[in-house]
């Protein structure tokens, strides 16, 4: 079930007043009854992989059990061993099987041999990546003795499937989520009504900027980008900079103020990235949960990051790790080593984080690292190594030779939205999200939600469905 | 946070209320525009139903009823038939996205005695006989009754899809950005005969191969409730002593992958369809479409036409006119 969508509209009031006038009362029929909700919710999309899900959280249950009741630091790291390869044996077999299968089959050619391999039609199943890293953390967690192994089935297979962050995250952790669904919730009406606020504006990051930016993007990274002009592939990287934004923080968004209606805080996914100054600071403000899920998981247990080789070293394994994460696709492969590379400058300087919020004078710096993020972007978009190259290449070419008109007078509406977007993320950069803190005056606070909903109201395409980017991750 | 809440207001129905009540203007605007706002697309093709309608409404029986999407739309001479069958036409064909169930459903009701359907479904009807998309809402919105033939469960969205659609045309026409948009010469709703046919289109040179639209197929071929659906249209028929036969939809040389109509072939049969003529017969040559690799121009619609004719009477299923079985 996609959040844009008219099943959503009449499933979320029916879950909320289910959730708290009929199963309000008891605890264990509350987490059965989320269960169920984010099955359906996930069942919507497709039934058939609502096995895979319950055999993977149940999976991971009880590993966490055997971790826990190990006599000896040998068994448990061989439970915790068997939920690792368990875990990324399954995200491997849907997502990176023929991807191997497809590297070893070019290997064996290059070496001079005739390979028969086998490959393997499956469908990608929805939010694999983000549910089974969820899960492991919470087998780490548990082996790292920060959590104690839940013996209620129920609210674990809740904490797996919550509905708001099932498939695209944030990926909350075993030891912030768990516990919420081990204790009573009680309705908390300004965190609901702030919940409601920052779907308002997910909703409107998703379907006036990402959806209305996606038609522009797929018809500039499909055309020949040899005969197109520099300032049009500019603009089709710019424009895709802010449809992955739109799109990703505006799931974000409504999946945490989703959550918060039913008494649940998820963790922060976003923090404004593009008013970030460096690329170090990018990384602590896009995508939050999985960049400290992979700094916890991978970057740390490394080891060695005391050292300036070290850093470096386990910088670029963290990012290129990363960077697969998104996809079997050499592209999100390169996308991450070069976030990596952007990143070593600041290794090298031994740089101090910025801890405090971006002012109108840290504008270059800003200007600079975006560009250098969309950059990058143009990998992530491509379908392969060489048209991303090939994109570049003739951007930097043609904004010499052949810059072209700009196309912004053409799509003012769009770029006006965008400007719109970020002069309030501006405004609000201090906040949680964009429409934290608003007037007091009540008539002019729903005076701004009425112009917020109509205008997403005159930007919802009914002749496509455009389902969030994430999801095929 | 500015707005603060008082530890007494703990009620989420409350919270429920007040975003219903945020909601009444949205929903006056909405049903203001259902009221006075423009239709949802200045493309109006799919009011196109409104006329078949009125004629397969006005036509007794015996009767000859085409349904399928546009490839029969575009490339079915209704007058060419009339006179091989000695019965009346109505091509109730325009869209292969409104699904065969909603093409059954708009027939069902006026089928009489004597009375032949035939059935030219484009490949997708047999893979998803059910759809839900965004032609149901232009549909509903050039012709309201069609909300009928919908499922109930089905028709909120749909009824707020033309809400929506109507404010963005009023906005976009507010905004004057509905100047890019012209409405198109083909794609419209005076654009066929009187029997059903797409005309608008006979005159037109084929769109460069670059631009035309191949056929998807989508697996697996046979899907959802074709079976269902198909066995309910064949139960109406049987009850109002009419006949039903499936007839290949037209492709472009290009486009023809032989298994799958062979697929088709098999998978009809099974369920007790048969369908008529060989699927090669129907294939014809990319210059002989017109903007899809199913939408047929001039001759290829003529010949077409013609050997559905041959094939119908060599059926044995359907009585000729003397005079087209002379002709055969």
């Amino acid at each position: 079930m996609l959040f844009p969508s008219f099943a959503f509209l009449v499933f979320l009031p029916l879950v909320f007043l289910a959730y708290w006038y009929v199963f309000g009362r008891n605890l264990r029929a509350q987490n059965a009854f989320v269960l169920v909700a984010s099955y359906v919710f996930y069942g919507w999309w497709d039934w058939r992989f609502l096995g895979l899900l319950f055999a993977s959280s149940m999976g991971d249950m009880l590993i966490g059990r055997a971790i826990e009741s190990s006599a000896g630091p040998r068994s448990r790291k061989m439970w915790l061993l068997f939920s690792l390869v368990v875990n990324l044996g399954l995200l491997s077999t849907f997502k990176y099987f023929n991807f191997f299968m497809d590297g070893l089959h070019d290997l064996l050619l290059q070496v001079g041999l005739q390979p028969d391999l086998p490959t393997m039609r499956l469908l990608l199943p929805v939010g694999i990546s983000f549910y089974t890293f969820q899960s492991l953390s919470y087998t780490i967690e548990i082996y790292r003795g920060h959590l104690k192994a839940t013996r209620d089935p129920i609210a674990f297979l809740a904490f797996v499937s919550f509905f708001p962050q099932l498939v695209a995250g944030p990926i909350v952790r075993a030891t912030t989520l768990l516990p919420q669904f081990l204790a009573p919730r009680t309705f908390d009406m300004a965190a609901a009504r702030d919940g409601l606020r920052q779907m308002l504006w997910g909703f409107f990051k998703k379907i006036v900027i990402a959806d209305t930016c996606a038609p522009i993007v797929n018809g500039i990274f499909a055309g020949d980008v040899s005969t197109t002009p520099g300032i049009t592939l500019f603009f089709g990287a710019f424009f895709f900079a802010f449809q992955i934004y739109g799109d990703f923080s505006g799931y974000s968004d409504i999946a945490i103020g989703c959550a918060r209606l039913f008494g649940i805080q998820l963790t922060r996914n976003f923090h404004y990235p593009y008013f970030s100054r460096s690329i170090s600071e990018f990384w602590r403000r896009w995508h939050i949960s999985l960049s400290t899920w992979f700094r916890d998981y991978v970057y740390m247990p490394l080891g060695g990051w005391r050292t300036r080789w070290g850093r470096f070293r386990n910088i670029m394994i963290t990012f290129t790790v990363s960077g697969f994460w998104h996809g079997a696709n050499w592209t999100f492969i390169g996308w991450g080593a070069l976030h990596g590379a952007y990143y070593m400058p600041e290794v090298l300087r031994d740089g101090k984080a910025e801890r405090d919020d971006p002012e109108l004078r840290d504008l270059p710096r800003i200007i600079v690292t975006f560009l250098l993020v969309l950059l990058a972007w143009v990998l992530f978009r491509s379908q392969s190594l060489a048209t991303a190259g090939a994109y570049l290449f003739y951007m930097a070419r043609h904004a010499l030779l052949d810059p072209g008109v700009l196309l912004l007078w053409s799509l003012r509406s769009e770029t006006a939205w965008i400007v719109f977007m970020m002069v309030v993320e501006w405004w609000a950069r201090r906040n949680e999200h964009a429409l934290y803190s608003l007037p007091v005056v009540r008539a002019l606070r729903w005076s701004i939600y009425l112009f917020l909903a109509v205008i997403i109201l005159l930007h919802i395409d009914m002749e496509t469905e455009h389902g969030f980017i994430y999801f095929q991750f | 946070m500015a707005s603060s809440t008082s530890s007494s207001d703990r009620s989420p129905i409350r919270l429920l209320v007040r975003t219903a009540i945020f909601a009444v203007p949205i929903a006056l605007l909405l049903l203001l525009a259902m009221a006075f706002g423009p239709h949802a697309s200045r493309i109006d093709f799919m009011g196109g139903v409104i006329a078949k309608h009125a004629r397969l409404q006005a036509l007794g029986s015996p009767k000859v009823i085409v349904i399928g999407g546009s490839n029969a739309a575009f490339g079915i001479d209704s007058e060419i038939l009339e006179r091989a069958l000695c019965k009346p036409v109505v091509n109730m064909s325009i869209h292969a996205s409104l699904g065969f169930k909603f093409m059954v459903d708009e027939i069902k009701r006026s089928l009489g005695e004597g009375d032949l359907v035939i059935a030219a479904l484009e490949h997708s009807a047999y893979s998803k006989p059910e759809k839900d998309n965004d032609i149901h809402i232009l549909t509903v919105d050039r012709w309201p009754e069609s909300l009928d033939l919908l499922p109930w469960y089905r028709r909120p969205r749909i009824l707020l899809g033309v809400m929506v659609m109507r404010a963005q045309g009023a906005w976009k026409i507010f905004t004057g950005a509905c100047k890019d948009d012209s409405p198109d010469p083909v794609y419209r709703a005076d654009g066929f005969n009187e029997r059903g046919d797409l005309v608008t289109h006979l005159g037109r040179p084929p769109r460069e191969p670059g631009r035309q639209q191949h056929v998807d197929y989508h697996l697996p071929l046979f899907g959802g409730t074709f079976s269902a659906v198909a066995q309910e249209l064949a139960d109406s028929a049987t009850a109002n002593h009419a006949r039903v036969v499936f007839a290949w939809p037209v492709v472009a040389r290009t486009s023809y992958r032989p298994v799958f109509h062979e697929a088709i072939r098999a998978g009809t049969l099974e369920q007790g369809f048969d369908m008529i003529g060989v699927s090669e017969d129907y294939v014809m040559p990319d210059t002989a479409f017109y903007d899809t690799h199913h939408h047929l121009r001039a001759t290829g619609r003529r010949l077409r036409t013609e050997r559905l004719v041959r094939d119908l009477c060599a059926s044995g299923m359907v009585t000729c006119c003397a005079a087209s079985r002379d002709t055969l």
